[in-house]
């Protein structure tokens, strides 16, 4: 498991490619949109709203290759997922991507519902953020990335600045 | 006041009587209306540099999806007495500003957001 930030599972191997309507993971499956927003459906409560959210267009989706992901917002390989306002950003072939559009749409969420940006930006915002990535990967049986909330808090202490960024 | 001015107090305070009534109680639907809004005159900004610039663009509506619970709260909006129904419309899906706006205020507007609206990111 690489470092990748929020967290996912680092850097994948393999190519991918933009498809016209729809995204090819690293593990070269294809996948539509709304195959991955049911993936979404009925694993949390949160996950759900989520994938409601996108659905209605309260939620933007933007998933972007690799190249175009860290030109457009000038960051490196570490980071996979990116939220601006209601707005989020991620790389199409993460090994990750169904807990990245969770990790990420929490943050929209927390947007839409109100939650001043300092709070969302902290380490309250990310720890929201981890823990529904969380309790999503385990309601769906998708590799886990921390053994309990204590090590994912450690996580966002260590690599996150307190008011926010990092 | 230019419309820009009070879309970014919304955006910071989300008290929607800074752009007058509305009959839509959905707050989420309203910020989503306003942030569609600023990022659309953000660009429009970006575009009229462009123009400026010599490059092939062209300013163009904000395209709605009427699918979307949002956008029909904002057609909606334009059909009361407010800010917004003020200076904007929607023709087949389309909002833009309504033919009796100058030209002057819609480059104040797009100016103002371009300015203002700088939402920050959150990384990770």
């Amino acid at each position: 498991m690489g470092a990748g930030f929020h967290g996912g599972f680092g850097a994948t191997k393999g190519s991918s490619k933009l498809l016209k309507n729809g995204y090819q993971k690293s593990d070269g499956r294809d996948y539509t949109r709304e195959q991955l927003l049911n993936f979404l459906d009925g694993k949390t409560a949160q996950s759900s709203e989520i994938a409601d959210k996108i659905r209605k267009g309260n939620i933007k989706l933007n998933v972007l290759g690799d190249e175009l992901f860290e030109k457009a917002f000038g960051v490196n390989h570490d980071i996979v997922g990116i939220a601006i306002d209601n707005k989020i950003y991620l790389r199409r072939n993460s090994a990750s991507l169904y807990s990245d559009i969770v990790h990420e749409g929490t943050h929209a969420m927390d947007f839409l519902r109100g939650v001043p940006f300092e709070s969302v930006s902290s380490w309250d915002g990310e720890i929201r953020a981890y823990i529904a990535e969380h309790h999503f990967q385990k309601a769906s049986g998708l590799a886990i990335q921390f053994n309990s909330e204590d090590e994912l808090k450690v996580h966002v202490w260590s690599n996150y600045k307190k008011g926010g960024k990092r | 006041m230019n419309i820009a001015y009070k879309l970014i107090e919304y955006y910071k305070t989300r008290e929607v009587k800074v752009l007058g009534s509305f009959s839509i109680d959905d707050t989420q639907n309203i910020m989503v209306i306003v942030t569609e809004i600023l990022s659309w005159l953000k660009l429009e900004r970006k575009r009229e540099v462009w123009l400026e610039q010599g490059r092939r663009t062209k300013n163009k509506p904000l395209e709605l999806n009427m699918n979307y619970p949002w956008c029909k709260d904002l057609a909606k909006i334009l059909e009361e007495d407010n800010s917004l129904a003020e200076v904007f419309c929607i023709n087949d899906n389309f909002l833009d500003f309504k033919s009796e706006i100058s030209k002057d205020y819609i480059h104040e507007s797009r100016v103002v957001a371009d300015e203002k609206y700088n939402p920050q990111m959150i990384i990770g």
